[in-house]
């Protein structure tokens, strides 16, 4: 019973976070992001969920004498603790990007072809130490090369 | 000595390379030094071999893949190997002279030394493998050096074509040396063609295996319909035209079938596709060289014509076919050679190939002119020249054939033979008479402003020579070369009994039937010519171009589909394929184990909880304001922290907490400062299919948390963490496990961390770009 409420839940979670992700708009991205890491959390926290039990924290060190039947699995804790950490990691960085986009376009804009959210023309955008972005003329110099071979 | 030789050669190239040999006036002389060396000593082996001795050597690389270097010199690798390096040296010389201080002639060095390393590997090879990574390396070094102009398109996609065709056949040969040894049991040729031709020629696999041996071989040599390769590769420099594509790398096809001939002469289908697609090539290749106007076409095309001959006559499991096989190589060697040679002097010092601007070389071009008559004549088979003695012998075949009993054949393949060598008279007659001797030529005529120097006409002479004088000194070579060659062919005895004068024979008679139609073909070229304007021209390389295009749109349909331009569809497809295939896998396998353990009864909280996840969940899919999209994540956060709570997982609720704080003050703090800009709305077909996606997702994630959920479908490991945590002196079992039991995959944790800080703080505090540059500057700098 238990583990229903949780498939149902991991369910709801990841398909909202699907339906946030395929949506162009970056900030909702970055949400998707955020919601699908919960739903995948679930899912793994759900393997220890039909049995009961304490904390697995061994109050007692002296007087432990391999009575583990006690404790909750501590196997998927350790997984997700670490899963926790490296999504806040990621997501910490999409919004440093987002900030970073931002201030480079001063508005998100997006054309009906390219909408990837990240998708940019760098090279309109910038100005300023001229040498640092030179190599940034050459990847859109060979984009433009591409896309007139692609549409010959 | 062999292996020493090829490693010589090899290193010959680079090391003119390095010389920068350009800058020293006879280069040529210099570089022609090797394979004269080597000519000399493969000379020096033509006795042995014709006694029986050959030179063999072995190198093993890899004993339990059975790949070793062995290298075999017999009568025909032997005869080959003397075309490579005799051609070779003489290309060496004239190649210095050609290119005439260009800086890129040390590159050029460079490339003709590796092919003829790999050519005469190639045709030492005595090991399947061996033979097919020299047959690569000749491919390679040949797609570099059509390639060798590098501004010249025509060049590059000459040699793309030439590279795709041939690789494809190398790949299709590969297969069929696998094949072919499987089915012996060994790699090795000479084992190979020791065995009794029964135990390959009955075998199952044995069709499938030929038919990849003769697709490699026809690619390589040019035959219909792959032989739009080989007019394309005329873009290549001339001596690498001259050598390759006319004497050496394009006969690698054809020295194939005849190393194999012995095995597989026997089988039928041997005969008839070599038959069919030879006679094919040998016509098809002569008619359209008449078309041409360019001196690199015409003898292209007749180069394909004569490939054609060759694997024609190899079908043929008879003495007279061998040795007509082996007497045209060596003749076609000597005579197209030198006339690619000549045209590329011709370029050179008229500044045209085109034969409709050109006139009268011969009084200009006296030496050129020379050796251009005595090569044109041995092209055309007027006597007493070597073609004509190679035409002889391909006559007496078909002749052989009749009196065999097979009228028809023999009568078909006469006719054949006899149209092609009328135009092959009359295209030498149009080249000599419309290039050398006639006054005036029908377009602007071209003059010579830049007169050759006697040494670069030398080796074309030197060849052209000895292809004259080989007919008068049969008695005394025909044994050692023609004879162990063809012995090596036939895998039987074969003593060729060589002469230029046979007596007015019905063969001599044909010959001359074929001359005097040349001659009327000649004096009617203007109204061929006009026919060929208006008949369509089969296009095998627009059918090729059509295939490699269609093959680009497929790749970049096939991306666009499955990865896409945009985010939705790159996470789309893998979602979807998530969803899909593995929703397939459980269903199919699993669905016993998707139990629901009715037992486990949640309290009023446990539901009242996720429902409440479940709203917020919705409520960010639905939200319209940013704002409150991320206060329901934090909802959904909150309610996630609650769970590990009850389900007795206080580090998880602290860190979940913990990092639910910080995300939510960093969205906020991002988003404050980023104007909102409102999207277009999706259209509706669209929205759908996402919402469609996202259930699936959803299903499948509702299927694996089921699973994830029943029994464990292996045996945990988690008991073991449980009982040894206070081992490792920690009563925490989850942070045991993370900082002792798994260390080290939490340092691998930390360094996601570290390299997501750096990125996020330089993303945040390089501020050295100003946003939205005026676009005119930069479209004037990219101009300049």
């Amino acid at each position: 019973m238990i583990a229903l409420v949780f498939a149902g839940l991991v369910a709801v979670l990841m398909a909202c976070a699907t339906y946030l992700l395929l949506q162009r708009h970056p900030v909702r991205m970055v949400i998707g992001l955020g919601l699908f890491t919960h739903a995948v959390n679930l899912l793994i926290f759900g393997t220890g969920v039909s049995e009961r039990g304490l904390p697995p924290i061994i109050v007692d060190k002296a007087s432990f004498a391999g009575d583990i039947s006690q404790y909750v699995d501590p196997l998927p804790q350790a997984l997700i603790l670490t899963a926790i950490v490296i999504s806040f990691g990621i997501v910490a960085f999409l919004i440093a990007l987002l900030h970073r986009r931002n201030s480079l376009e001063a508005v998100e804009s997006c054309t009906d072809r390219v909408d990837d959210p990240f998708a940019m023309e760098p090279a309109h955008a910038l100005e300023g130490v001229e040498e640092d972005y030179e190599w940034l003329e050459d990847v859109v110099l060979m984009n433009e090369i591409n896309n007139s071979k692609g549409s010959r | 000595m062999l292996t020493p030789f090829l490693v010589l050669l090899a290193l010959t190239g680079p090391a003119l390379w390095l010389l920068r040999v350009h800058r020293w006036q006879h280069a040529g002389w210099l570089a022609a030094v090797t394979p004269a060396v080597v000519t000399g000593w493969l000379l020096a082996q033509l006795g042995p071999a014709a006694q029986g001795s050959f030179v063999t050597e072995q190198r093993v690389w890899s004993e339990a893949f059975g790949l070793a270097l062995d290298l075999r010199l017999d009568g025909l690798g032997l005869f080959f190997g003397l075309i490579v390096a005799g051609m070779g040296t003489a290309i060496a010389v004239y190649a210095g002279y050609y290119f005439e201080k260009s800086a890129r002639l040390g590159y050029f060095y460079a490339l003709l030394f590796l092919f003829m390393t790999s050519m005469l590997g190639l045709v030492s090879a005595d090991n399947l493998l061996a033979l097919f990574v020299f047959w690569e390396g000749t491919s390679i070094t040949s797609y570099l050096l059509i390639s060798f102009k590098l501004t010249d398109k025509n060049a590059l996609e000459g040699a793309r074509r030439a590279l795709v065709v041939t690789g494809m056949g190398a790949l299709a040969m590969l297969g069929s040396f696998v094949l072919l040894g499987q089915m012996a049991g060994t790699y090795s040729i000479s084992g190979l063609l020791a065995l009794p031709a029964a135990t390959l020629t009955q075998h199952a696999l044995f069709t499938p295996m030929l038919v990849l041996v003769l697709l490699g071989a026809f690619t390589k040599s040019a035959q219909f319909p792959f032989h739009f390769w080989l007019p394309g590769a005329m873009a290549a420099p001339t001596p690498a035209s001259a050598y390759l594509h006319s004497a050496t790398m394009v006969k690698a096809g054809v020295y194939l079938l005849a190393r194999l001939h012995p095995a597989f002469a026997e089988s039928p289908l041997w005969f008839w596709a070599l038959l069919v697609v030879g006679g094919l090539t040998m016509l098809v290749g002569a008619v359209i060289a008449l078309r041409h106007y360019d001196l690199k076409a015409i003898l292209a095309y007749a180069t394909v014509s004569q490939l054609g001959v060759l694997v024609m006559l190899l079908a043929f499991n008879t003495k007279v076919a061998v040795t007509a096989a082996v007497v045209g190589i060596l003749a076609h060697a000597l005579y197209k050679g030198p006339l690619f040679m000549v045209a590329g002097i011709v370029d050179h010092a008229t500044g045209t190939r085109d034969i409709r601007k050109l006139a009268g070389l011969a009084r200009s071009l006296p030496l050129v002119g020379a050796a251009a008559i005595l090569a044109g004549i041995s092209m055309a088979g007027i006597i007493p020249t070597f073609g004509f003695v190679a035409k002889e012998l391909l006559l007496e075949n078909f002749f052989a054939l009749i009196e065999a009993g097979h009228s028809q054949l023999g009568w078909a393949g006469l006719v054949a033979v006899v149209i092609t060598g009328a135009l092959f008279v009359a295209y030498s007659l149009i080249l000599l008479w419309e290039a050398f001797l006639r006054r005036n030529s029908p377009l602007k005529q071209a003059t010579v402003h830049h007169a050759p120097s006697t040494a670069f006409v030398l080796p074309v002479l030197a060849l052209t020579v000895v292809g004259a004088l080989i007919p008068f000194f049969f008695s005394s070579i025909e044994g050692a070369l023609f004879g162990s060659a063809g012995s090596a062919i036939l895998g039987a005895a074969l003593e060729p009994h060589l002469a230029l004068w046979h007596g007015w024979t019905p063969i001599f008679l044909t010959s001359l039937l074929a001359i005097g139609l040349g001659a009327v073909i000649f004096t009617q070229r203007e109204r061929i010519r006009k026919l060929f304007t208006k008949a369509p021209e089969f296009k095998g390389q627009a059918v090729f171009d059509g295939a490699v295009d269609a093959l680009y749109s497929l790749a970049r349909w096939s991306t666009r589909t499955v990865q896409g331009s945009s985010f939705p569809t790159q996470i789309g497809v893998p979602l979807m394929a998530a969803a899909g295939f593995v929703g397939y896998a459980l269903s199919r396998d699993f669905i016993a184990d998707l139990r629901v353990d009715w037992d486990a009864i949640p309290t009023f909280y446990e539901v009242v909880l996720p429902l409440l996840a479940v709203v917020a969940a919705l409520a960010i899919a639905r939200a319209q304001s940013r704002l409150s999209a991320i206060i329901s994540l934090g909802l959904v956060g909150s309610v996630v922290m609650l769970i590990y709570v009850f389900f007795s997982a206080p580090d998880l609720a602290l860190t979940q907490f913990l990092v639910e704080v910080l995300t939510l003050v960093l969205l906020v703090l991002v988003f404050y400062r980023i104007p909102y800009h409102a999207y277009p709305k999706q259209p509706k077909h669209r929205s759908f299919k996402y919402l469609l996606i996202s259930c699936a997702v959803g299903v499948w994630g509702f299927g694996m948390a089921l699973l994830a959920a029943g029994k464990p479908l292996a045996q945990t490991i988690s008991s073991y963490f449980s009982l040894n945590a206070t081992a490792a002196h920690g009563g925490n079992i989850v942070n045991v496990i993370l900082v002792d039991f798994r260390g080290f995959d939490t340092l691998g944790e930390i360094s996601v961390m570290v390299v997501a800080a750096l990125g996020g703080y330089a993303l945040l505090r390089s501020s050295r770009m100003r946003p939205l540059a005026p676009k005119k500057k930069r479209k004037e700098r990219r101009n300049a």
